[in-house]
């Protein structure tokens, strides 16, 4: 044997031992959550928001417009919240779905159409607008990874398809759902100290706690992120990672399928025009909230920090009295900007 | 060394991949507890052969025997399950993920608990244990808890390696563990494996490095143009017969005077 073979004592130690650690799983510690880059995002929409505050104080600080425009703004993100749920799972998983926004607007207009044409109960008709959007995942995900059709390709044509079904089944151009109590457990509000909450908000952040943790701390959450990591690896160590993908479809679908049950509860009715766009705006607040567009990285904590970061900027435009079309311009500008910052500071 | 009863043997081994023969009826055979070195040049058929041994070509033609039984391996789960683990090269970590969740990937353990079994919640802290052990096993200190991606070259060679002994094999294949690596780090995984042959695994080194093979090895199988041309007992062979058995000849002792300089030893720093 020659000296390659021969333990060296001072071998091992020599290397440095990087012990930065990996900030996926939820930490306790207050300190570790600065380190993280959902601090950074919860910075992002703080100054947004105190933007609002410097730029027209007459409004923030009167409590009664405030608590309308916060409320409204709640309101506004619990979809992108909620649908960004299975974007955020899809995206780590190393795939994105573009069909979402005509998803919801199928998701609740036929939540509408079967309360009142079929006159089904509110759990029935719910538990079958959730089977479409199963079926509409399953195909998604069948189509991307078993015929492997690119993402992009895929869901554009599905966007496409149900955004048809949408413009088809509202004939009138929106539909109305019935006049039903239950319905206020999705569309009805609370009031805490003046400030109006809508149940969508509660959905919302509760769906996110749940799917935070499942993410975090199941088998599965570690082969989503193993997915879109290292698709290779993970198949070689036996992850199946086209059941990942699909059952991510799946999940995506289906929660866009049910804000749009949530929505249509709340405003009574929706149009076939309903979700246009929201896509884009979902995306980017999965990105926003730190998760890597190329997979493998990302937090529903950050997605939704993303959401409120999605949903300020709006508000703090018409404030300071710019048009819509302005609005549309720098939303998409920040919405750019925040996604190549990201990738700079990945560099 | 004896081969009356190999741990792993072939007959007649081939792989065709259309026109091109990359492994040709390839004889070969391990002995349980040796560090067998497979030595070639780019193309000679060591990726090919290894690459049928760890389940993932299935060969044309000939047999693959463990311990004595005929066996035929559709994917790494059924060569898995005979006791042969491999180290890719490219060494298939995810590189965004801790040190633990990559020991464990695709066989996290799950809480014993009723929760913990519904929704098949992860045990992080057995996780992190366990990864520990086996990161002890192979002697460089590694944080179970860092990023793959923030670790040097020689951390993450171990971690592969960790996460190979995780399902206890009998025989680890690793391709080319040495290259791409600093010095420092080759030696360190040198060493590694010299322990795990200690342990008493059976190591299957595949390899260009010849100063590293010589170093570790206790024989050495060499390929040409996918033909096995011989296989020497580390002790009785020098670096230049290696090398005239590299270039296809049948009897290295026609290149005696072969000269070789540093360069072309094909060293990584």
């Amino acid at each position: 044997m020659s000296d390659a073979s021969e333990p060296t004592s001072d071998g091992g130690a020599t290397e440095s031992t990087d012990v930065r650690a990996v900030n996926r799983g939820p930490s306790s510690h207050v300190g570790a959550f600065f380190r993280r880059r959902e601090a950074g995002v919860l910075f992002g929409f703080l100054v947004l928001f105190g933007l609002i505050a410097v730029t027209r104080p007459d409004i923030f600080f009167d409590w009664d417009s405030m608590s309308g425009i916060t409320s409204r703004m709640f309101r506004q993100i619990a979809p992108y919240a909620i649908i960004g749920i299975g974007m955020t799972y899809l995206i780590i998983g190393g795939e994105f779905d573009l069909s979402v926004g005509s998803m919801y607007a199928v998701g609740g207009i036929t939540f509408a159409m079967f309360l009142v044409e079929y006159r089904l109960t509110v759990p029935v008709a719910l538990l079958l607008v959730l089977l479409v959007g199963v079926a509409v995942g399953v195909a998604n995900g069948v189509i991307v990874t078993k015929a492997g059709v690119p993402s992009l390709i895929a869901t554009i044509g599905m966007l496409s398809i149900l955004r048809g079904i949408a413009y088809y089944l509202t004939p009138a151009g929106s539909r109305q759902t019935p006049d039903l109590a239950l319905l206020d457990v999705f569309g009805g509000q609370t009031t805490v100290a003046g400030l109006g909450l809508h149940h969508q908000m509660f959905w919302a952040i509760g769906l996110v706690l749940v799917f935070g943790v499942l993410l975090q701390r199941t088998r599965f959450g570690y082969h989503v992120y193993a997915t879109g990591d290292d698709q290779e690896a993970a198949e070689m160590t036996g992850i199946d990672t086209d059941r990942v993908k699909i059952i991510n479809f799946v999940l995506t679908a289906t929660l866009a399928a049910f804000a749009g049950v949530v929505s249509i509860s709340y405003f009574g009715s929706m149009f076939g025009s309903a979700g246009i766009g929201f896509e884009l705006l979902i995306i980017a607040a999965v990105v926003i909230g730190g998760t890597n567009l190329f997979g493998g990285e990302g937090t529903l904590t950050g997605m939704f920090l993303g959401s409120l970061v999605i949903g300020v900027i709006p508000i703090l435009l018409v404030l300071n009295g710019l048009s819509v079309e302005i609005q549309e311009f720098l939303t998409g500008v920040v919405i750019i900007l925040a996604v190549l910052l990201d990738i700079l500071i990945r560099r | 060394m004896s081969d009356q009863n190999p741990i792993l043997h072939t007959e007649q081994l081939t792989k065709r991949f259309g026109n091109i023969h990359a492994v040709e009826d390839v004889d070969f055979s391990v002995t349980e507890g040796e560090v067998m070195a497979i030595v070639g040049d780019n193309g000679a058929g060591k990726s090919t052969l290894i690459k049928m041994l760890c389940g993932v070509h299935e060969p044309t033609s000939g047999e693959i025997y463990v311990r004595g039984e005929n066996v035929h391996f559709d994917d790494y789960n059924d060569a898995r399950a005979y006791g042969i683990e491999t180290v890719y090269q490219e060494l298939a970590l995810a590189e965004s993920q801790s040190v633990a969740a990559n020991v464990f990937l695709g066989h996290e353990p799950i809480r014993e608990s009723p929760l913990g079994r519904l929704l098949r919640l992860v045990d992080e802290d057995r996780m992190v244990a366990e990864s520990k052990e086996n990161l002890d096993r192979v002697k460089i200190p590694v944080d179970p808890k860092a990023k793959v991606q923030n670790l040097s070259g020689g951390q993450q060679q171990a971690v592969a390696i960790a996460r190979a002994l995780q399902s206890d094999p009998e025989i680890l294949i690793m391709d080319e563990p040495t290259s791409a690596l600093s010095i420092e780090g080759a030696r360190n995984v040198l060493r590694v494996i010299d322990g795990l042959r200690n342990q008493g695994l059976t190591i299957l080194l595949i390899s260009h490095n010849i100063r590293h093979v010589l170093g570790i090895a206790d024989r050495i199988s060499v390929l040409a143009q996918g033909r096995l041309m011989g296989v020497r007992n580390t002790d009785d062979v020098d670096r230049n017969e290696i090398i005239a058995l590299m270039m296809g000849a049948q009897d290295g002792s026609e290149f005696e005077e072969f000269e070789l300089s540093e360069s072309s030893e094909g060293t990584t720093a």
